[in-house]
């Protein structure tokens, strides 16, 4: 599980996350919702451990920039990481050097296989497309089997088979026992399989809602979403 | 006549328009410095530098009993600068083309009812600035020029106009050669022969002489590039026949140039304008280049920019295990992009220290040393760990962050170590140096080196990433010159104690140990910079 305990991230003079309090349990899957510039990003990045704030943030019971949380993250970027001198193949091989894992390369090839990237295998980083840099962005975070996963706004740029690839992964992950944290504009696409989900304007939390398949009167995520984004009704936290 | 007066009333609106993005632009980047500190006090200083050396050495001219070299060398080092400059610009339309727009120019302006003539004025505008602005960078170098050659601030401000001048006509041949090449591979063949044809039968007229008889070699090289005939190359020498005429009062040359300049400009644009109805297409894909090109600028990742068409050769890493997997990654990016441990940079430089060491052979090894120094500067704050810097991984990665600071400089400090010992046996055998100064320079030269990796680091380390790559360059050019005096003072004076050996390898060596010392502390200090430091993607 993660933990995030009164963060609050500056830049310059504008305030990106205002006292932001959160925590993850194991096998548990949580959206970040929110309209541009509201500091899902930049809740997501402090949790990765890029960027300083102020605050506490755990990961495994430790602190987020120690090793031991570091082996424990996996952490997929909006931007696709990618390096344009490398091969799709040997960029899971740097990540398994880099992260010292042993017998590594048949769960490289099952993840290659299943996002479609395995006759890419010997193309450069460069030369793939956005949405191929992305899924091979997912493949290099989760090569290392991570306990903690976030993912920032994972499906923009993917195809349809790579979407129903990534929603089996988190599922996948989740029954394995991992805290999952995704940010997305697309309330759609986490609809069905979300357990809690933050909705975040102006760097807070503005609402926080489980997932309670059994009540039928509750409002749905869209529609609360669009309460609180377009300021129709005051929404108080739902926890 | 109805239509008509609609149509200038349209244009009206288009310069309008035009006019508001410029001064807007200008007006925004001003404001923006408020938001920024940082950057604010790093351009008043580099104003204040620049207004500094420009106002104490106006009008200062030929100090008395002061030996200078023959003014003719400088007029030959302008021929030079801009037949680089021109050649090298040029060169960039066979491949790219060169583009005065950015790509929100591109993507928002070339869609308005603007004539594509007004949008290429706005454009031509906007390079000249730029143009003379990169040129600006040339006043600083008046400290050394103005102590060497009997020359004023004026004359600077004229050479640089002149740079400015040959960069735009530059900037214009490459856009016309990209826009008469693109997709055919034979015209393609044609420009590249007759451009590198016009470079070699220039190196020809200088060099074939030289060879043969090998006396006197500078005043001879001077004299060639000084020529008449050179003087004739458009635009290299006609811009420098009208800089040389205004510096000398020959103001008939002044005017030629200046003519037969503006001729080849005007014909050019009127090329790009008349013959190809459209030039956005051509503009497009030039400006979508240069974007990246200034993004990974931008990054840091000068060596990434690298030819379409890349050998990937043999895969996999091979090689290292926790943090020196990135140590072996950089050297597999660096078999990529075609850098045999020394990249173009590297090799220009050691070129021009080669050089310089062959036409100077009286200045001895010290003064080639410190030349080669300065030069470095350069060429180390572009290795391949500032672009590591730009993604998750060398954070993420669960390592030890000094050890990982260490694996991610180690690809600068073997370039350094190579380039040191290629430099400096190519200068010993040259100058006919002893072993003893041969081996002293190298390690000195790698002590500097690690000294300026390790300024680049505490740069990153204090400012970080919010300020853009131009101005972390500048600081880190400060913060340099600061760290090298300890040791070049500490050698230096211990130079006059120490007998034992040459006073050159006791300067040397000392300022390895002292470089190293500082180097060493710094590293210490920044060990947890990875922890700490914020990704520099912003």
């Amino acid at each position: 599980m993660f933990q995030v305990m009164h963060v609050n991230k500056l830049y310059g003079k504008t305030l990106a996350n205002n006292d932001i309090t959160f925590s993850v349990g194991d096998g548990q899957i949580a959206v970040l919702l929110g309209p541009n510039g509201a500091g899902k990003s930049t809740i997501i990045k402090c949790i990765a451990g890029l960027l300083r704030f102020q605050g506490e943030i755990t990961v495994g019971g430790v602190d987020n920039k120690s090793l031991e949380a570091k082996r424990l993250l996996g952490y997929i970027p909006e931007m696709p990481a990618v390096y344009d001198l490398l091969t799709v193949g040997e960029h899971l091989e740097f990540i398994a050097r880099a992260y010292e894992l042993e017998n590594w390369e048949e769960k490289a090839q099952s993840l290659l296989r299943r996002f479609e990237l395995i006759d890419k295998k010997d193309k450069l980083g460069k030369e793939l497309s956005k949405g191929m840099q992305q899924k091979l962005s997912i493949c290099c975070a989760v090569l290392h089997d991570p306990k903690v996963v976030i993912f920032d706004e994972p499906m923009v740029g993917l195809d349809p088979h790579a979407i129903k690839e990534l929603k089996n992964l988190f599922m996948e992950l989740k029954e394995a026992g991992a805290s999952i944290l995704i940010s997305t504009h697309m309330l759609d696409s986490v609809e069905d399989y979300w357990d809690i989900a933050h909705i975040m304007i102006n760097g807070s939390f503005a609402a926080t809602k489980l997932n309670n398949a059994e009540d039928t009167h509750e409002e749905s995520l869209e529609e609360l979403f669009f309460a609180i984004t377009e300021g129709k009704t005051p929404h108080p936290t739902d926890e | 006549m109805r239509v008509r007066s609609e149509e200038k009333k349209g244009l009206g609106i288009a310069m309008k328009g035009l006019r508001y993005l410029f001064l807007t632009t200008i007006k925004n980047t001003i404001k923006d410095l408020k938001n920024n500190p940082g950057k604010l006090v790093l351009v008043i200083l580099f104003v204040a530098l620049l207004a500094v050396t420009v106002v104490s050495s106006l009008g200062v001219k030929g100090l008395e009993g002061h030996d200078y070299r023959p003014v003719e060398e400088i007029y030959a080092l302008v021929f030079l600068l801009y037949a680089v400059t021109f050649v090298v610009m040029s060169y960039k339309g066979l491949s790219s083309g060169a583009s005065f727009y950015s790509m929100a120019d591109v993507n928002l302006l070339f869609q308005t009812p603007i004539s594509p003539k007004k949008i290429l004025f706005y454009g031509l505008v906007k390079q000249m600035g730029t143009s003379l602005l990169m040129g600006g960078l040339l006043l600083f170098q008046y400290g050394w020029v103005g102590q060497t050659y009997p020359i004023t601030m004026l004359d600077m401000l004229v050479i640089l106009l002149g740079f400015g001048v040959v960069m735009f006509c530059a900037q214009i041949t490459a856009m016309a050669i990209y826009s008469f090449t693109s997709g055919d591979d034979g015209k393609k063949r044609t420009v590249k022969i007759v451009l590198i044809g016009i470079c070699l039968l220039m190196a020809a007229y200088v060099g074939i002489p030289l060879i043969a008889d090998q006396s006197n070699l500078l005043d001879r090289a001077v004299k060639s590039v000084n020529s008449v005939y050179l003087n004739l190359v458009p635009v290299i020498g006609w811009v420098k026949q009208a800089v040389v005429g205004t510096l000398t009062g020959g103001y008939l040359y002044l005017v030629a140039g200046l003519l037969a300049t503006a001729a080849y400009a005007a014909v050019i644009l009127l090329l790009i304008v008349k013959s190809r109805s459209n030039y956005y297409e051509d503009v497009l894909q030039a400006t979508e280049v240069s974007f990246s090109a200034i993004t990974a600028k931008k990054e840091g990742k000068v060596n990434d920019l690298m030819p379409k068409n890349i050998k990937v050769g043999k895969t996999g890493i091979r090689k290292g295990w926790g943090a020196n997997a990135f140590f072996y990654k950089h050297l597999l990016e660096n078999r990529r992009s075609r850098v045999l441990i020394l990249d173009g940079m590297s090799l220009l430089f050691l070129a021009i220290v080669v050089a310089f060491s062959y036409f100077m052979k009286d200045a001895g090894i010290l003064s080639v040393f410190f030349m080669a120094t300065y030069m470095q500067v350069f060429t180390t704050a572009m290795g391949r760990w500032g672009r590591e810097l730009t993604l998750p991984y060398v954070y993420m990665v669960p390592q030890s962050p000094f050890k990982k600071l260490v694996c991610v400089c180690g690809e600068s400090v073997l370039k350094a170590v190579f380039e040191a010992a290629v430099m400096f046996v190519l200068v010993g055998v040259i100058l006919q140096a002893s072993p003893v100064e041969v081996i002293a320079c190298i390690i000195a030269r790698t002590g500097f080196a690690l000294l300026f990796i390790a300024g680049d680091i505490l740069i990153e380390r204090m400012i970080g990433a919010s300020l853009g790559k131009v101005f972390l360059m500048f600081l880190y050019f400060i913060a340099v010159v600061i760290l090298c005096l300890p040791g070049i003072i500490l050698g230096a004076m211990l130079s006059t104690v120490i007998t034992v050996l040459s006073s050159t390898a006791v300067i040397l060596l000392f300022s390895f140990i002292c470089n190293l010392a500082i180097a060493g502390l710094i590293a210490f200090l920044c060990r947890d910079i990875l922890n700490y430091a914020e990704i520099n993607n912003r």
